[in-house]
């Protein structure tokens, strides 16, 4: 059998599978192997199911040969634990939906699942996608495969890992406020968010829900790319879906117009992290890419504006789980008013219960103006000077985070510090625009990502951007060796 | 903006219906303080022209008018719950005998 098969590209392992030099069911057996030999240190999964994952791996197989082939048959995933599925228990890393079994598959899962790709299992992440870190999920804290000393990002920090790890050849996170991103950039690997609307949210366990949106983690932008094709659309089961419905476009880097937001290149920036993605700006400069300086001197407000819409959103949205409907219920109880509140007060973690205490806050009479009111009107501000940058140029580029990956418990007792990890992700949620991180060079052997931001419904655009930029380059050809 | 004392955290948290801790209260009193005192900068933004319900999900947001269709054969929606009792169906008491 082929070596490194966890290092290739879908297409790649496409050719593999259909020319017969391997079959899904030995594709599956190689990820299961290491994760046998990595998954110990790693901890990126909540559940995994070898028996299930070959039994669908034999179907595929019967499909290649029957010439039934789609891009993804026979190709293993991964899927966020926040995300519903039939098979495995949904628990979005936390206790209060231990036993929750989802009785229908995420439309998402259920598209990949229809073009033949092996589900093999669900993957940690910060609880109920509350956190920069996957410090936060009942299920203990995932490692960074680069380093195991390190945090791999978060909130979708069990798919980077697991993807980065080797463990699958793409998952799906769930990225509100950079939850892929900024993962993405941590664990070196390629994360997309894509515009709101675009993929449906229809099995999502709803956190920021103005603000959530689902994408895929991979090894290359052309992985992404195959994945999103699958994954957009509209769904009926989701009012807020629309799809892409847009062509291919047909991008050069020669006369790209690229702006750079001072505001993103400012002093809390990393040095070294700075550096190497103006490598990246000053290679599409020497390809012919003309770039600017921008200013988008709202982003300041950016952070603020996302730490009370969210809670907010999460507050509501987090009212169903009372110890009755889902999961987790408090049996030693008095009345029911005693069971909702033992069950929420012992199935939520302490960051689920600072936001919502902090969105609970916001909303309440007296403080709705000075805070929901006031973010919801400067979101509109925010969402329109991007637009407006947009006229001048084509894309922007940042860093993804301010910094490398930091190591495992440095920010757990500082919420601010925390909060700070998404500063570079943010204002693309508020605007519900695409953004993509892919891996430039990286520093004394932890990954560093560049994110590129497009307008509304660019989706596309910032892909081919990437796939250009992964043609000329090798950033993201680095992996993790695992200790 | 930020002055979020212990009594304040009590009341919120009796609010949203969750039994707090000491350690709990004294960890988010200092939180929230931290983190609304933050938010402080966004008194200098004038946004007196905006309106906070024009935001992204208007534009998002697709509607159909309602379709009237049949629904669910009854015996199929009893069969596929956990638990009825003739044509109804039976569900884990919450509310006490009280």
């Amino acid at each position: 059998m082929t070596d490194n098969l966890h290092l290739k590209s879908i297409k790649e392992l496409n050719n593999l599978l259909v020319e017969k030099k391997i079959s899904s069911v030995e594709l599956v057996n190689y990820f299961f192997d290491r994760i046998d030999r990595y998954e110990s240190k790693i901890n990126s999964f909540i559940s995994f199911d070898k028996e299930y994952a070959l039994e669908n791996a034999k179907n595929a197989d019967e499909q290649i040969s029957n010439g039934d082939v789609s891009l993804l048959t026979g190709i293993p995933y991964v899927v966020k634990d926040n995300i519903a599925t039939k098979h495995f228990p949904t628990t979005a890393g936390s206790k209060i939906l231990d036993g929750f079994q989802a009785n229908y598959d995420a439309t998402v899962v259920k598209k990949i699942n229809e073009q033949g790709a092996i589900l093999i299992g669900k993957a940690n992440l910060d609880e109920f996608a509350m956190g920069s870190s996957t410090e936060n999920s009942a299920f203990g804290p995932t490692k960074n495969p680069w380093n195991l000393d390190y945090v791999p990002g978060g909130s979708s920090g069990g798919p980077a890992a697991a993807l980065s790890a080797g463990f699958c050849v793409f998952s799906l996170g769930s990225d509100t406020g950079g939850s892929i991103r900024q993962p993405a950039s941590l664990c070196g690997i390629t994360g997309l968010k894509p515009t709101y609307g675009v993929v449906s949210r229809y099995g999502l366990i709803a956190f920021g829900s103005s603000l959530d949106q689902i994408g895929p983690f991979t090894r290359t932008a052309e992985d992404s790319e195959i994945i999103l094709d699958v994954i957009e659309g509209k769904d009926e089961y989701d009012s807020t879906s629309k799809g892409l419905n847009i062509e291919k476009p047909n991008i050069e880097l020669n006369g790209l117009k690229i702006g750079l937001p001072k505001e993103y290149f400012s002093s809390y920036l990393e040095s070294e992290v700075k550096s190497n993605v103006i490598e990246l700006v000053d290679f599409l400069s020497s390809k012919g890419a003309i770039v600017k300086e921008v200013s988008l001197p709202h982003t300041e407000y950016a952070l603020s504006v996302y730490y009370i819409l969210a809670p907010s959103e999460a507050s509501s949205n987090l009212s169903r789980y009372d110890g009755v409907k889902y999961g987790y219920s408090e049996e030693q109880v008095d009345s029911m008013w005693d069971r909702i509140e033992k069950s929420r007060s012992n199935g939520f973690g302490l960051e689920v219960k600072r936001r919502i205490m902090l969105g609970t806050y916001s909303l309440s009479s007296g403080y709705y103006d000075e805070y929901y009111g006031k973010a919801e009107k400067t979101r509109q501000i925010i969402k329109k000077e991007l637009n407006k940058v947009f006229d001048e140029i084509d894309i922007l580029i940042t860093p993804t985070s301010p910094s490398t990956a930091f190591k495992l418990g440095e920010k757990t007792s500082d919420p601010m510090a925390m909060y700070s990890s998404d500063i570079m992700t943010i204002p693309a949620n508020i605007a519900g625009i695409p953004g993509i991180s892919i891996p430039v060079k990286d520093v004394n052997g932890l990954p560093v990502g560049a994110q590129l931001v497009g307008p509304y419904m660019s989706d596309r655009k910032i892909l081919e951007i990437s796939k250009n930029i992964q043609k000329l380059t090798d950033w993201h050809m680095n992996s993790a060796i695992i200790d | 903006m930020g002055n979020v004392d212990k009594n304040l955290i009590l009341k919120l948290s009796g609010l949203v219906k969750l039994n707090l801790t000491k350690k709990e209260i004294d960890i988010l009193s200092l939180d929230l303080n931290d983190i609304l005192s933050s938010f402080t900068k966004l008194n200098s933004i004038t946004t007196k022209d905006f309106d906070e319900f024009d935001d992204s999900l208007k534009e998002n947001n697709q509607t159909r008018k309602d379709i009237a269709s049949e629904s669910w054969d009854r015996q199929i929606l009893l069969d596929s719950a956990p638990n009825h009792d003739g044509d109804e169906l039976s569900i884990e008491q919450v509310l006490g005998d009280e």
